[in-house]
């Protein structure tokens, strides 16, 4: 099913960080999760995911670091940091305010 | 044998799109190595689901996304940025320098005047160097750095001891030209002001210990103190503890920002250890040599009348200073009367101490002003010669200019480029506050220069260096990673 691209963008670094709250992780294993746990909800492209995670790090919401994977080539690795933890929490609450007030109206709320 | 990944014709394209479209090629291998490892990845699941290799990789690829678009995303996050009110103020501060050389040409010839301004074209040249190369050759060469400052502190020590047991005095090449140059207050003073961002650099690679790393800089510094003492003879105060000051308040920051790794209460108890130490040891050892002291200086500072004791002396300029700015009006130059300067006059003829004879009241304040003005009290010229409101504009745009590349480095994201740069901009703030302090009649140490306005060779070589490394740190923010800079010891 194809989202709205809109509704995909402000989700996902949120989702992003939510997945490295959980434990460091590479870009393949971070499209993976995101496909499992949404239950295939969201397939990111992996074009779409490298400039979001560039992005998040330039802010310092995450940091990366290099380490040999099993076929011998460097794997980068992510990890949260303070900040982005930070991050986290403002956009969760952010999103939470956001999802309720939707429901709100579809849930069949009417005015007038 | 399989094929390696990135022989095949689709993957090569694919990464030669995404790379091409970021502007900055020195990072395009590190975003290339990231992809083919996706790849790869992505490969390895299509074979496991049973696929054949050359269509795991036709998939794979496709899967990636439009390269060009990939690429362009990723370049408008890591790409170089300008800071254009930074170098807009420095430009200013140099105009500012130049129209003071210009006062030399007037008053001493053109050509003396030309001669004296030739470092401001090499500022020029070193500052667009290290602007666009600095950051990049610094952060890259990090043991390079550690060697210099090691081959720094060995040869000096090796020349110290040389001449201590006259080996190399017999040689007068050596002895009478190299020597007097090399170990010049003007030199050494100057190096003392660079070597704070060199230890921050390299300490930064052994971040992960931070206890090694405080050691480190504190017993750097303390070995480049001792050295330049010896060298010398006497001590460049002011130099020195903004050498000094800028490290510990680096190494704070370090500590704070938790950038130095240990448990934080250790690292915080090694710190004020060291710090002590450091201090402790700089001001025995400066009671020990003649106008170095604590005391003395101190005594200078708030109360030059009471040290002074001849013409030639820093307490000397600091009086005539005050009593300029006594006389400073709000607007336009200072004036005396003849009947003033004839008072001027007969003390002269009375045996008081002055330093140069005040000969027409147009000429009053050349001639009544410290030597090297023009590089050590140009604030108080400008104050006396246009007035305290035209003075304390100028004082406001110059500090506005300081105060910025400090709060601008503050906000640099990249860890190592942020204490790089913060540890520049307190080097060239703290040498403002010196100046400004002195040329309001309150020296501390020796005089400095305002830094990229004052004349002087190595003043504007350094301090355009430090200017440079900071609009270096801030352009190439979001191109480089720290997380490069880390040495095998700390793995």
């Amino acid at each position: 099913m194809l989202m709205d691209k809109k509704l995909m963008s402000v989700g996902t670094s949120l989702m992003v960080l939510k997945l490295l709250k959980e434990k460091d992780m590479y870009g393949y294993q971070i499209i993976k999760e995101l496909e499992e746990q949404s239950e295939q909800v969201f397939s990111l492209k992996e074009g779409t995911l490298y400039p979001i995670l560039h992005n998040l790090e330039v802010q310092g919401a995450i940091e990366s670091y290099e380490q040999v994977a099993e076929n011998k080539r460097m794997r980068k690795y992510y990890r949260i940091t303070e900040v982005g933890s930070n991050m986290f929490e403002e956009k969760n609450k952010e999103w939470q305010l956001y999802q309720r007030g939707i429901n709100k109206v579809l849930g069949g709320v009417t005015f007038g | 044998m399989a094929r390696e990944i990135e022989e095949y014709e689709e993957v090569k394209s694919f990464i030669q799109d995404v790379t091409e479209q970021i502007q900055y090629r020195p990072i395009r291998r590190e975003i290339k190595e990231e992809l083919l490892s996706h790849i790869e990845d992505r490969v390895d699941e299509y074979e496991n689901a049973g696929d054949s290799r050359d269509n795991a990789i036709k998939n794979t690829v496709l899967q990636m996304g439009e390269p060009i678009n990939i690429g362009m995303s990723l370049n408008s996050v890591r790409r170089t940025r300008e800071n254009w009110w930074g170098i807009g103020f420095g430009i200013i501060a140099i105009m500012l320098a130049v129209l003071g050389c210009m006062r030399e040409w007037s008053e001493k010839g053109f050509v003396y005047g030309l001669f004296r301004t030739f470092y401001l074209p090499l500022g020029l040249v070193l500052f667009v160097f290290f602007y666009l190369k600095g950051y990049e050759i610094l952060v890259k060469k990090t043991k390079v750095i550690l060697y210099i400052l090691c081959g720094i502190i060995a040869l000096e020590a090796i020349i110290f001891l040389l001449r201590k047991l006259s080996i190399v005095t017999q040689y007068n090449v050596f002895s009478r030209r190299i020597y007097p140059i090399l170990f010049s207050p003007s030199v050494v003073g100057s190096i003392l002001l660079v070597i704070v961002p060199l230890i921050v650099i390299v300490i930064y690679g052994i971040r992960l210990r931070g206890k090694l790393a405080i050691w480190l800089a504190y017993i750097t510094m303390e070995l480049f103190l001792i050295l330049s003492g010896l060298h010398l003879g006497f001590r460049i105060v002011t130099n020195e503890l903004i050498a000094i000051f800028t490290l510990i308040i680096v190494l704070g920051i370090m500590i704070g920002k938790d950038i130095l790794k240990g448990k934080m209460k250790q690292l915080w108890i090694w710190y004020c250890i060291g710090a002590v130490s450091l201090l402790g040891s700089y001001g025995v050892i400066n009671n020990t040599l003649p106008y170095a002291s604590v005391s003395y200086n101190v005594e200078r500072f708030m109360n030059p009348d009471s040290v002074e004791h001849d013409e030639f002396d820093y307490a000397y300029d600091s009086i005539t200073i005050r009593d300029l700015l006594s006389k400073a009006k709000p607007f336009g130059s200072v004036t005396v009367s003849q009947e003033d300067l004839n008072a001027i006059q007969s003390k002269a003829e009375d045996g008081v101490a002055i330093r140069y004879p005040v000969t027409k009241k147009d000429n009053f304040i050349k001639d009544t002003l410290p030597q090297y003005y023009n590089k050590n009290y140009r604030i108080a010229y400008w104050i006396i010669k246009y007035g305290w409101i035209i003075g304390g504009a100028l004082i406001a745009v110059v500090a506005a200019f300081f105060i910025s590349l400090t709060v601008m480095s503050a906000r640099i994201k990249n860890q190592l480029a942020k204490m790089l740069s913060i540890s520049c901009s307190i080097c060239l703030l703290l040498q403002f506050i010196f100046y400004l302090l002195s040329n309001l009649g309150y020296l501390y140490g020796n005089s400095v220069n305002l830094p990229l306005i004052s004349d002087g060779l190595c003043s504007i070589i350094v301090n355009t260096i430090l200017f440079a490394c900071i609009l270096g740190a801030y352009r190439y923010d979001h191109v480089w990673n720290h997380w490069d800079y880390r040495w095998k010891i700390t793995s």
